[in-house]
């Protein structure tokens, strides 16, 4: 068993092997970030240009997926008088986080008059429920049945890393951490069997370096042509991205909305985080709570780009990918 | 011996307009489109249909803000785009501004348009920027130097270039050529195009007691590639080119001829007061459009 650890690598002086070991970070790190790169050649297609009014339910559905979908229908619905806030009663307005519920306006509501989205989301709430409740699988396996146009829409325009790729992906991102991990363990047993006990730098650049090479393997959820069509949207918008501040002018901006209402173009474009202050302020509250509690990625962290939620197929858990807001490629729920 | 460099000049003059035809002709036909205004930005989509092209102000996007930046992509993204300069100060004695002239070319490699365009003016003298657009005497010393600019500036832009016609507020007393020969001259000896800007053609007549049409019969109609129109206003008895008003019968009637007369390529709309919702202009939009399909442009 001498051989083990008794040969060029095990017998390696201390800071030539960090060398070594720094050196094969950095590669893993390169390679990996070009492999991402190189997956995506959406960038080479043509760019998708903005036809007409944008459908806020198929933008919402670019920016994160069944869970931004149904937090946009809830939008409307409130906006159409269909859904309201229940305020605890009793002792529970007294109680510091005492649980607002929502709840339909009149529960014999059908809701004939409007989509199947619309009404899965209208069934969950003729009894009061909290607002993230409705992320739960009933009500997102209904709403995911419907939105089968734009998960053909995001794969046919390429909007969205196929979730083969994101699989595979993370069969080389598991491989390459288990590698550079498992090196600097050899080194550390190779340590301890010559006694030797000055093994700081390397447990550190052991820790350092597998957080490095998982953001080296951070992935976002939409390609380039995604996200520049994403972009291309909350840009030509942006006069609308905040809701209160429209609210409260005199001058309004001229937008084209179509058949959508401000909030909820907002809502769809933008993330809850538009409706901040606004009339829709409640439903803002609602999510920003949500977001802060769910273990996905989380409203305000969740940047444009941003690798969160790598499953492929449901958030799971109720909260599901929180406060909305975000941008380019948040909303990894991939639903 | 001048008799003899001028009758050189037309030479050279005569073999660059034949050459120019096949540049000018090969460009594309955009169609009708609109003078870009930030204030239309989120308006723009929902009428995405009806308008073909923009047209940029090319300086706003100078070492641009990166929201201006991502504007610039945005744009160039959804829709063909014209970069058109105000201060290229092609008419400045002095030369062109070199810097200047990089940043356009800046937005010219951003946006690969068919062609890009500036004026038939100086904006700078003695290093001074005048921040307007003045008019040259309508001279031979003014064509040499607009032959000079043009060149340094073809050296450095690629990109097909065409001048407008500006709104003239004086004239000058040693002017050696009329409105039509002057811009004639200017197009032909520098192997450019014109954007022919017919509120103006229709401001100078007005103002100045010509007759718009006659002026427009005598333009090399094959190096008219652009239009623009627009409203105006009369202010002391004098028409001013302010962009503020929906266009006029008069230029309305002036545009029709200049559509029947030059196969133009593009036809772009300016507003720059009291700008209304986009769904107003639209009307203008049609209108043009319906111009050009009216005489197979």
């Amino acid at each position: 068993m001498q051989w083990l650890f008794d040969n060029p690598l095990g017998n390696m002086p201390g800071p030539y092997f960090l060398g070594l070991y720094g050196a094969a970070l950095v590669s893993a790190f390169v390679l990996l970030r070009v492999l991402i790169l190189r997956q995506d050649t959406s960038g080479k297609l043509p760019p998708i240009p903005i036809k007409g009014t944008p459908d806020p339910f198929q933008i919402a559905y670019l920016r994160g997926g069944t869970t931004e979908v149904i937090r946009t229908t809830m939008v409307d619905l409130v906006d159409r008088g269909k859904l309201s806030e229940k305020k605890p009663g009793g002792i529970g307005k007294w109680l510091r986080g005492a649980a607002i519920k929502w709840e339909l306006t009149d529960p014999l509501d059908r809701g004939g008059d409007l989509s199947a989205i619309h009404r899965a989301v209208m069934d969950f709430f003729r009894t009061p429920q909290k607002a993230d409740a409705v992320f739960e699988e009933p009500v997102r396996i209904r709403v995911r049945e419907q939105t089968q146009k734009w998960r053909d829409w995001v794969e046919k325009e390429q909007l969205e890393v196929p979730a083969s790729d994101r699989a595979w992906m993370r069969r080389i991102i598991t491989i390459a951490i288990l590698a550079f991990e498992a090196l600097g363990a050899y080194k550390l047993m190779a340590a301890w069997a010559h006694e030797r006990s000055n093994v700081f730098a390397l447990v550190g650049m052991m820790v350092v370096g597998g957080i490095l090479l998982l953001v080296a393997a951070s992935q976002r959820r939409l390609t380039v042509r995604g996200r520049n069509f994403l972009a291309d949207v909350q840009l030509a918008y942006s006069s609308i991205r905040k809701v209160n501040e429209l609210e409260k002018s005199t001058l309004k901006p001229q937008i084209a909305l179509g058949d959508a209402t401000l909030p909820l173009m907002a809502m769809g474009i933008f993330g809850v985080s538009a409706l901040q202050g606004s009339s829709m302020d409640p439903m803002y509250r609602a999510y920003q709570s949500s977001a802060m509690t769910s273990s996905g990625c989380g409203g305000s962290s969740c940047g444009s780009g941003s690798s969160c939620g790598s499953g492929s197929t449901s958030c799971g858990g109720g909260s599901g990918c929180g406060g909305g807001g975000c941008g380019g490629g948040c909303g990894g729920c991939g639903s | 011996m001048g008799a003899a460099v001028a009758a050189a000049e037309d030479v050279v003059g005569v073999a660059v307009a034949v050459a120019a035809n096949a540049v000018l002709q090969s460009l594309p036909k955009l169609g009708v489109g609109l003078g870009y205004r930030p204030q239309h930005q989120a308006e723009l989509f929902g009428h995405r249909d009806r308008i073909a092209f923009l047209e940029i102000v090319a300086d706003h996007y100078y070492e641009p803000s990166p929201i201006k930046s991502a504007e610039l992509d945005m744009l160039h993204r959804n829709l063909p785009l014209i970069p058109h300069g105000l201060a290229l100060s092609l008419g400045s004695a002095e030369g062109l501004d070199a810097g200047y002239v990089k940043r356009f070319q800046q937005v010219v490699q951003r946006v690969r348009p068919p062609w890009c365009s500036d004026h038939i003016a100086f904006t700078r003298a003695g290093g001074i920027d005048i921040g307007h657009l003045t008019p040259l005497p309508k001279t031979k010393a003014s064509l040499r130097v607009l032959h000079d600019n043009i060149r340094s500036f073809q050296d450095i832009v690629a990109t097909p270039l065409i001048l407008e016609n500006i709104t003239e507020s004086i004239r000058f007393p040693e002017d050696e050529f009329d409105d039509a020969e002057f811009l004639g001259r200017v197009c032909d000896q520098n192997d450019i195009g014109l954007l022919l800007d017919v509120t103006n053609l229709y401001i100078n007549s007005v103002n100045h007691g010509f007759d718009a049409t006659s002026v427009l019969h005598r333009l090399p109609a094959d190096r008219i590639v652009q239009l623009h129109f627009a409203g105006g206003h009369i202010q002391d008895g004098l028409w001013i080119d302010s962009h503020a008003a929906p266009t006029q019968p008069e230029i309305w009637d002036l545009l029709i001829e200049v559509v029947k007369f030059a196969d133009v390529k593009g036809i772009i709309l300016e507003r720059d007061e009291h700008i209304p919702p986009l769904a107003e202009l639209m009307n203008e939009l049609e209108r043009a459009a319906s111009i050009l399909k009216e005489f197979g442009r």
